[in-house]
C-alpha cells in the first residue's frame, strides 16, 4: 500500500470511528456505563 | 443501549454490502465518501432527527405520529410513508431469502465448483440462474424469511427483537471485520483499496457525484423509511435523539467502509485483470454478490469457510432490517387496537402473500425496488413537513430537552433546506426515467417507467387520501392526541 492510499483509508476509517466513538461514549455515559 | 442496537441494525443492511463499495467505486472513491459525508450531516442526520422525535413524543406509529405532529387532516401522509415502507418490505423479504438460500448452500458446500462448466457460463451464473428459476426455491426461501421474522417479532419487543438483533449485530459487525482484514491482506487488494478511498477531486466538481451520494444516504441510513420513528415509540422517552441519530447515521457508513474493503479488496486481488474487476462492478447489486463473488470466493484459498461467512454477514443484514420493516406493519396494526401477536401473523400473511410476485419474476422485484426506492424520497420530505407544520423551532427545543449534544440553529436550516434537495433529487431520478425510456417513460405497464412510478405512487395517494378521517379516528390517542386538539380549539 503506498503512502497516499494509507493517508486517505486512516482519515475516512479513522475519522468516522471517532465520531462515532465519540458519540457511542456520550450515549454510555449517560446510562451511567 | 438497545434502541442503539435495534436502529444500527436497521439501518445497516444488503445495501451497505452491495450497493455502496459498487456506487462508491464508480464515483470518485475519496470525493463520493466527502459527498456522502455532506449528504449525512444535511439530510440523514435532521430526517432521523425528525423520526426519533416523532416516535417518542407520540409514542405511536407512523399514521397516529403524523396525525398528532401535522393535524387530523394530514393523517394520511403517515399512511403514505407506511405503504412506501410495506412495498419496499414485500421485494425485501426475498432478497432477504436469497440471501438465507446463499449462505445454506454456502455451508453445506455448494458454492464451490466441483465439475467444469460447459458452454461460456461461469459457476456462479450457472447458479443463479437455475435459482432464480426455480419457483419453489424462490418461494421457499422467501417464507423462510416471513417465517422467521413473524416469530420474532410475535415474541415482542425485549423477548424478539431485542434479543434477536443484538446477536445478529454483532456476529454482521464481527464477520465484516475479520473478512475485511483477510481482504485487505491479499496481494493486489490495494487497487479496489485506491478505488474506494483516493479522492478524485475533480469529481467533486460533477453534479451526479453529489446526486448519487444524496441518493445512497438516503437510501441506506434508513432515514425517511419511518423505521426509528417505530423504534423510538419502545424506546425511553428521555432517550437522546441527537446523539443517537448521529450514531446511527456515521455507523451506518463505517460499516459500509468495511464492507467496501471487504468486496472491492477481494475483487481487485483474486480477479484475474482489472478489467474484469470493473465489469464485475458494473453488473449490478445481484450479479456483483450472486454472480462474480461466488465465482472469486471459489478460486480463494479458504474459499469453504469465506464464502458461508460472507453470505451469512449477508443474510444478517438482509433480516435485521427486514425485521424493522415488518416491526413497522405490526405496530401501525397495533396503533388500530389489534393485540401484537395478531397484528405479527397477519403481516406475515401479507408480506408472504404481496412477496410471491417479486418471488417469481426478478424483473417484478427490480420495478419495484425502483419505485418504491425513489418514492421514500417522498416519505422523507413528508417527515420534514410535519416537522415544519409542528414548528422547526419547538422541535428543536424538545430535542435539545433531552440531548447532552446542543442543536444549533443549522439544524432548522437543513430541515427547511430537505424540500429543496427533495426536489432536485426526485426531478433528476424523473429526468433519467425519462431519458433512459425516451418512447415508454409515459406507460404504467413498462418496467422502470416514470408511468409505472406514477401510477402506484397515485393509487396509494388515492386509497390513503380516501382512508383519512378512518385513520385519523381509529388510530388509537397517544400522550400527545389530546393536547394536540386542545392547540387546535385554542
Amino acid at each position: 500500500m503506498d503512502a497516499e492510499l494509507i493517508f486517505w483509508l486512516c482519515l475516512f476509517v479513522g475519522g468516522y470511528s471517532l465520531v462515532v466513538g465519540a458519540l457511542l461514549r456520550i450515549a454510555l455515559k449517560n446510562k451511567g456505563l | 443501549m438497545a434502541i442503539i442496537i435495534a436502529a444500527v441494525s436497521m439501518a445497516v443492511g444488503t445495501g451497505n454490502i452491495w450497493r455502496f463499495p459498487r456506487v462508491a467505486a464508480e464515483w470518485g472513491g475519496g470525493a463520493f465518501l466527502i459527498a456522502v459525508t455532506v449528504a449525512l450531516l444535511i439530510w440523514a442526520v435532521p430526517l432521523l432527527m425528525c423520526e426519533f422525535l416523532m416516535g417518542s413524543r407520540a409514542r405511536l406509529g407512523n399514521i397516529g405520529a403524523f396525525r398528532d405532529f401535522m393535524g387530523r387532516k394530514y393523517t394520511w401522509a403517515g399512511g403514505f410513508m407506511v405503504a412506501v415502507t410495506l412495498g419496499i418490505m414485500f421485494y425485501y423479504s426475498v432478497v432477504a431469502g436469497w440471501c438465507i438460500r446463499y449462505f445454506v448452500v454456502a455451508a453445506t458446500g455448494g458454492l464451490v465448483p466441483d465439475r467444469e462448466i460447459a458452454g461460456g457460463a461461469t459457476f456462479g451464473q450457472q447458479n443463479w440462474e437455475a435459482f432464480i428459476a426455480n419457483p419453489v426455491e424462490t418461494i421457499g426461501y422467501h417464507a423462510v424469511a416471513v417465517i422467521f421474522t413473524t416469530a420474532v417479532v410475535y415474541q415482542g419487543i425485549k423477548g424478539g427483537l431485542e434479543r434477536v438483533l443484538k446477536v445478529f449485530l454483532v456476529a454482521l459487525l464481527v464477520i465484516l471485520v475479520v473478512l475485511a482484514a483477510r481482504a485487505v491482506m491479499l496481494p493486489g487488494s490495494a487497487a479496489g483499496l485506491r478505488f474506494l478511498f483516493v479522492p478524485e477531486w475533480s469529481l467533486l466538481l460533477e453534479a451526479r457525484v453529489w446526486l448519487e451520494a444524496f441518493t445512497q444516504v438516503a437510501w441506506s441510513t434508513g432515514a425517511g423509511w419511518g423505521l426509528l420513528m417505530i423504534y423510538a415509540v419502545y424506546a425511553r422517552q428521555n432517550e437522546d435523539i441527537a446523539v443517537n441519530s448521529g450514531i446511527i447515521a456515521f455507523s451506518d457508513v463505517l460499516v459500509g467502509f468495511f464492507a467496501a474493503a471487504l468486496v472491492l479488496g477481494t475483487l481487485f486481488a483474486v480477479a484475474p485483470t482489472p478489467e474484469f474487476a470493473e465489469e464485475a462492478l458494473s453488473s449490478g447489486n445481484y450479479g456483483l454478490t450472486f454472480i462474480y463473488i461466488v465465482d472469486l470466493i471459489a478460486t480463494m484459498p479458504g474459499a469453504w469457510i469465506i464464502s458461508p461467512l460472507f453470505f451469512l454477514a449477508l443474510a444478517l443484514a438482509g433480516v435485521s432490517s427486514f425485521i424493522a420493516m415488518f416491526e413497522l406493519g405490526t405496530t401501525n396494526l397495533m396503533n388500530f387496537g389489534f393485540h401484537r401477536r395478531n397484528a405479527a401473523i397477519a403481516v406475515g400473511i401479507v408480506a408472504f402473500l404481496f412477496g410471491i410476485p417479486s418471488a417469481l419474476s426478478i424483473d417484478f422485484l427490480g420495478n419495484q425496488d425502483w419505485v418504491w426506492g425513489v418514492g421514500l424520497l417522498i416519505s422523507g420530505l413528508l417527515t420534514a413537513l410535519a416537522i415544519l407544520k409542528y414548528g422547526v423551532n419547538r422541535a428543536r427545543a424538545e430535542i435539545n430537552e433531552t440531548s447532552d449534544l446542543h442543536v444549533g440553529q443549522w439544524w432548522t436550516v437543513f430541515i427547511r433546506l430537505i424540500p429543496v434537495v427533495f426536489l432536485v433529487l426526485f426531478s433528476w431520478w424523473i429526468y433519467q426515467s425519462v431519458r433512459d425510456n425516451p418512447k415508454t417513460w409515459w406507460n404504467p405497464l413498462e418496467t422502470y417507467s416514470t408511468g409505472t412510478m406514477v401510477v402506484q405512487w397515485g393509487l396509494v395517494l388515492l386509497l390513503v387520501l380516501a382512508l383519512n378521517k378512518f385513520f385519523s379516528e381509529r388510530v388509537k390517542d397517544g400522550p400527545m392526541t389530546r393536547r394536540h386538539d386542545d392547540l387546535e380549539q385554542s
